[in-house]
């Protein structure tokens, strides 16, 4: 709807919805000109687009009610007295049902609030929730030619790794041989300390290939960005600043490039800064360095750890992108030359756009909310529609009194239309304020990783459009009752207020269905809120397999340039846990690579000892970890056989492992694991063999809905030895106090050890499982929202139909009762037919929701789409709500006085 | 032909204009116009309550020349091109000229009888 064609579009609907027949066939081409003209101005003002919707609808609004309250024909006939000013009776009728209209309003403000608010809930709601949506999904990326931008990962369909970094040779074979992206790129996310000026920090940044600029295609804001001669070996060390980083150190300062930073204790020249939209690979992204990867010494090919972007040629498609690959891999296969690359069978590449790659995690989620509320929508419009229809039952006779005194019936029916308009629009400006509310409420309870969440707003277009709908919803229902009155008879219904004949029944019926129709709707809700929370309830159950209470995780990184071997390394750490040990309400100490649910762990290729690699064997691949003496206790992570590390597992002595349940099941399942061998394979030379010392609980280290993985344990001290030198550890921190209280203590002592290094990444493990679950929480509290409002608005709606039903029946229940009737039995007559409306909307609510089920099924964790308890907690719940909505009205028709209902008849 | 004392008579019996009618004959005041023309004058009158959009405006236009007051004409020779093309452009009749022009001197008299305008140069 955003382009010229698509407004085009929404304008011609709104012509024959707001306007006759005849003066759209009459006009239409010229109102469209003039629109088109109207829009291309607005463009070029860059004025306010949901202002100019505004006055787009009002223009139609007055057109529409003058049209059918004026003449057909723009002939004017001069009048006996000299007034040919229909049009200036016309603006002046318009005025006078505006004031009307308001004091009517006001004069039953129960019912004006019911109705504000209904359509208030359905305006705001929708806008708040699209906004999230348009942001996260449909708006595309900010960046030039976007849909040309692809994401290549590997695959390892047999360890069920779907989107994993190519080695630096795929990267060079690919880079070279394709001919479908202008430019590729490689990059790493790499986190790393500034120190010198100031407290040190520790940023985020990625050292990425020059070609990261031309595919990405935006231009720095100050300076420049590095090419391919600052991106050799050897060359100068260049960083490029993000926008934030450089308001944050530099105050924003242009003075800034040419100025040298100090990361990881080595200086950089400041050569660039790239503007706010930038922000690639992530928001978090501080820095870009040159990455320097050597065509001439590219790593091993089992090494992965190049993420790649690109761009592709004008004219070549996803589709065209991936066959090529394809052909390439088939290519590669065939070569007998080449080990270890892609290939189609065990190794491929997998190429999709740069959109999907970032908000396809979000993708169903966020569609299965836009449904929800689009039929909480639908829901308020239906209840709009039973409330006017209501009022316009219960103002037949005042209207036939005025049509009596000489109203024209297009008076009348403008003065209703006008009431509506008055009731839609106040229910707009509810809507407005209440999406505003809105869309800042969904990014507050967001999940800390819904991507481009800093890109979501009210969406000007979206609030019109619902704007629109609401009105339009408005407007039909107003004047359906208005048109009926308009017509009514006057002598008949001033005889017999018009509570009998066939239009009555009709308009019973219609009532009725309607009421059926949202709370059929009301019922897919509940149970869609209902799954979503019995899959939260058993997420929140399921054991972690270690004990998150008590426990907080802080990151150390020890900075290369002081501690340039692993013996300082290994002493620094040992020193920092003896003395994180010491502090009061510290219970234990033990520091791990990548603490559970912080990220994912490296599946390497291990070696068991004893065990050959074999096609129908198990797969020999393990998820790797380090971690030091302590840290399982600390974790709270069980010990199942043999022993955990302890002080004795030194730099000196013989190489130990501990590995997890699942992985000693898989490799020794008929005997003990302690004593056997295992070590990660692909290295030259080969690393030392390991012996399993102990055995650990599984954990789920990915997030609670996520499989275990099997687990191989290294000790730190011996990581040399078995892995690599690693410098960023993770303190795991178990206390017997608020473990936030400890934080400070921690700080300061590591302050006292040396101040370059930074402390980051503090969080409990409580609120880490809190995060990890936090879009399964998300999707649930809105459902529940949606479906609790659409319970109310249903409940609002059935009550609606039986208070009116009862007060139409009245004659005929005081006459049941002068018969001998028992108010019992009166009870039971109206609380019966209204629950067999509810009966009705049972059947087909769960008929809808069994139907819809399966969109929700991927959203689910442990319960089935068809959960017969959640099923019969929603229609228990709908009934009991309906019971009473029935129940009120049906006390006040058995306490009917036979004699006052039969003497008003 | 017309006899001027029916022409005034006319004329006067159109007056006083309403704000609508009364921006849209002084936006063609200067040559035929388009109706995106129209709105944009009517707004920088202060007219834009009256002349909301292509809908009200449409709505005076064919009044006003059921009135005899304005007509649609061609295009003007300088505005040329694919989008002019579909623009439908209107002029002022001698009618609504004079009613215009009646309306102007009304709007003047009343002002000045008000003590509202300065004296111009030729008064």
């Amino acid at each position: 709807v955003s382009g010229g064609r698509g407004a085009e579009r929404v304008y011609r609907v709104l012509l024959r919805l707001f306007l006759p027949r005849s003066l759209v066939e009459e006009a239409e081409p010229e109102l469209l000109g003039i629109f088109r003209d109207a829009l291309h101005l607005r463009r070029q003002r860059r004025s306010s687009i949901a202002a100019f919707w505004l006055r787009t609808i009002a223009d139609m609004l007055v057109t529409g009610v003058m049209e059918r309250i004026g003449r057909k024909d723009g002939a004017r006939r001069a009048a006996p007295d000299g007034n040919r000013d229909e049009g200036g009776v016309g603006m002046e009728h318009l005025l006078k049902d505006l004031s009307f209209a308001v004091r009517q309003l006001l004069r039953r403000p129960g019912f004006t609030a019911v109705l504000v608010l209904t359509l208030a809930l359905g305006i705001g709601a929708n806008t708040a929730v699209f906004s999230v949506v348009n942001a996260v999904l449909l708006r595309p990326l900010p960046y030039p030619d976007q849909s040309q931008l692809a994401v290549v990962f590997d695959q390892f369909p047999g360890m069920n790794l779907t989107e994993f970094p190519a080695s630096g040779p795929e990267y060079f074979d690919y880079r070279d041989q394709n001919r479908s992206f202008e430019h590729l790129a490689a990059y790493t996310t790499v986190g790393s300390a500034i120190t010198g000026d100031g407290e040190p920090e520790r940023v985020q940044y990625s050292g990425a290939t020059w070609q990261l600029f031309p595919v990405i295609g935006l231009e720095p804001q100050v300076g420049r960005v590095f090419g391919e001669q600052d991106d050799r070996p050897g060359a100068e060390e260049v960083v490029v600043l993000s926008h934030a980083l450089w308001q944050r150190r530099y105050a924003g300062d242009p003075g800034a490039v040419g100025r040298t930073l100090i990361l990881n204790g080595t200086s950089h020249t400041i050569i660039g800064v790239m503007p706010a939209e930038f922000r690639f690979p992530a928001p978090d992204i501080q820095l870009w360095l040159p990455g320097r990867l050597d065509p001439a010494n590219p790593g091993g090919r089992g090494s992965h750890f190049l993420s790649m972007v690109g761009r592709l040629r004008p004219g070549v498609t996803l589709e065209s992108a991936r066959a090529e690959v394809n052909d390439l891999m088939q290519r590669w296969d065939a070569d007998p030359a080449i080990d270890h690359t892609w290939s189609t069978e065990n190794h491929p590449a997998v190429i999709r756009s740069l959109r999907d790659h970032m908000v396809g995690d979000v993708t169903r989620p966020l569609w299965v909310m836009l449904g929800a509320v689009a039929v909480v929508l639908l829901i308020a419009c239906a209840n709009v529609a039973n409330l006017l229809l209501v009022r316009g039952e219960g103002r037949v006779r005042e209207i036939s009194v005025r049509t009596a005194m000489g109203a024209g019936r297009w008076r009348i029916v403008s003065q209703l239309l006008t009431e509506s308009v008055v009731m839609a629009s106040a229910g707009g400006l509810a809507g407005l304020a209440l999406a505003w509310v809105g869309v800042r409420g969904l990014v507050a309870i967001a999940p800390p990783d819904l991507p481009r969440a800093d890109e979501i707003g009210v969406d000007p277009l979206v609030l019109s459009f619902t704007l629109a709908v609401t009105l339009v919803a408005g407007i039909l229902f107003g004047l359906a009752p208005a048109l009926q009155a308009g017509r009514t008879d006057v002598q008949a219904s001033l005889r017999e207020e018009g509570r009998s004949g066939t239009s009555g029944r009709r308009r019973v019926r219609l009532r009725q269905m309607l009421v059926v129709s949202e709370t059929a709707l009301a019922i897919v809700l509940l149970v869609a809120a209902g799954l979503l929370l019995q899959s939260f309830r058993m997420l929140s159950a399921v054991d972690p397999g270690f004990r998150p209470e008590q426990v907080i995780t802080m990151s150390v990184s020890v900075p290369a340039f002081k501690y340039p071997d692993f013996p300082q390394v290994d002493a620094f750490h040992r020193e920092l846990r003896e003395r994180v040990a010491a502090i009061p309400g510290v219970q234990t100490v033990g520091e791990v690579r990548t603490a559970p649910l912080a990220g994912s762990l490296s599946p390497n290729d291990v070696e068991v000892d004893g065990l050959a690699r074999h096609e129908d064997g198990p797969p020999m691949n393990a998820d790797v970890q380090l971690v030091s003496a302590g840290y399982f206790e600390a974790m709270g992570i069980d010990l199942v056989e043999g022993r955990t590390f302890d002080e004795r597992d030194d730099i000196t002595a013989p190489v130990v492992v501990v590995v997890s349940e699942e992985l000693a099941k898989r490799y020794w399942p008929d005997r003990s694991a302690l004593g056997m061998r295992i070590r990660q394979s692909g290295y030259e030379p080969a690393l030392e063999w390991g012996e399993v010392v102990g055995v650990v609980e599984d954990i789920r280290h990915e997030g609670l809905d996520r499989p275990v993985r099997g687990t191989l344990y290294f000790v730190f001290p011996q990581s040399v030895r078995t892995w690599y030198l690693a410098r960023a550890m993770t303190l795991v921190v178990r206390t017997n106090v608020d473990p936030q209280s400890v934080i400070s203590a921690v700080r300061s002592e590591l302050l006292d050890m040396d101040s370059d290094v930074p402390l980051y990444q503090v969080e409990t493990m409580n609120s880490a499982i809190a995060d990890s679950t936090s879009t399964q929480r998300f999707t649930m509290l809105l459902q529940l929202v949606f479906a609790l409002v659409a319970l109310t608005l249903a409940a609002i709606g059935l009550y609606g139909v039986m208070s009116f039903t009862v007060a139409r029946r009245t004659p005929e229940i005081g006459i049941r009762m002068a018969l001998g009737a028992e108010r019992g039995e009166v009870l039971r007559m109206v609380v019966g037919q209204g629950m067999g409306i509810v009966l009705v909307a049972t059947v087909l609510g769960v008929g809808g929701a069994l139907a819809t089920g399966r969109v929700l099924a991927g959203l689910l964790y442990g319960v089935s789409p068809r959960d017969p308890a959640t099923y019969a907690i929603v229609v228990g719940t709908l009934a009991l709500v309906a019971l009473i909505a029935c129940w009120i009205p049906a006390r006040r028709a058995s306490a009917v006085d036979p004699g006052s209902a039969l003497r008003t008849e | 032909m017309t006899n001027p004392a029916t022409v005034q008579s006319e004329v006067l019996a159109r007056l006083p204009l309403r704000p609508g009618p009364l921006a849209v004959l002084a936006s063609l005041a200067n040559g035929p116009a388009p109706g995106i023309a129209m709105l944009e004058h009517a707004e920088r009158m202060g007219a834009g309550g009256a002349v909301l959009g292509p809908g009200t405006l449409y709505r005076l236009l064919r009044e006003l020349s059921g009135d005899g007051l304005v007509e649609r004409t061609e295009a003007p020779a300088e505005a040329e091109g694919p989008a002019d093309e579909r623009r439908q452009y209107y002029a002022l009749t001698q009618l609504g000229r004079a009613v215009l022009e009646a309306e102007a001197e009304r709007l003047r008299r009343t002002l000045a009888d008000a003590g509202l305008l300065t004296a111009g140069p030729g008064t």
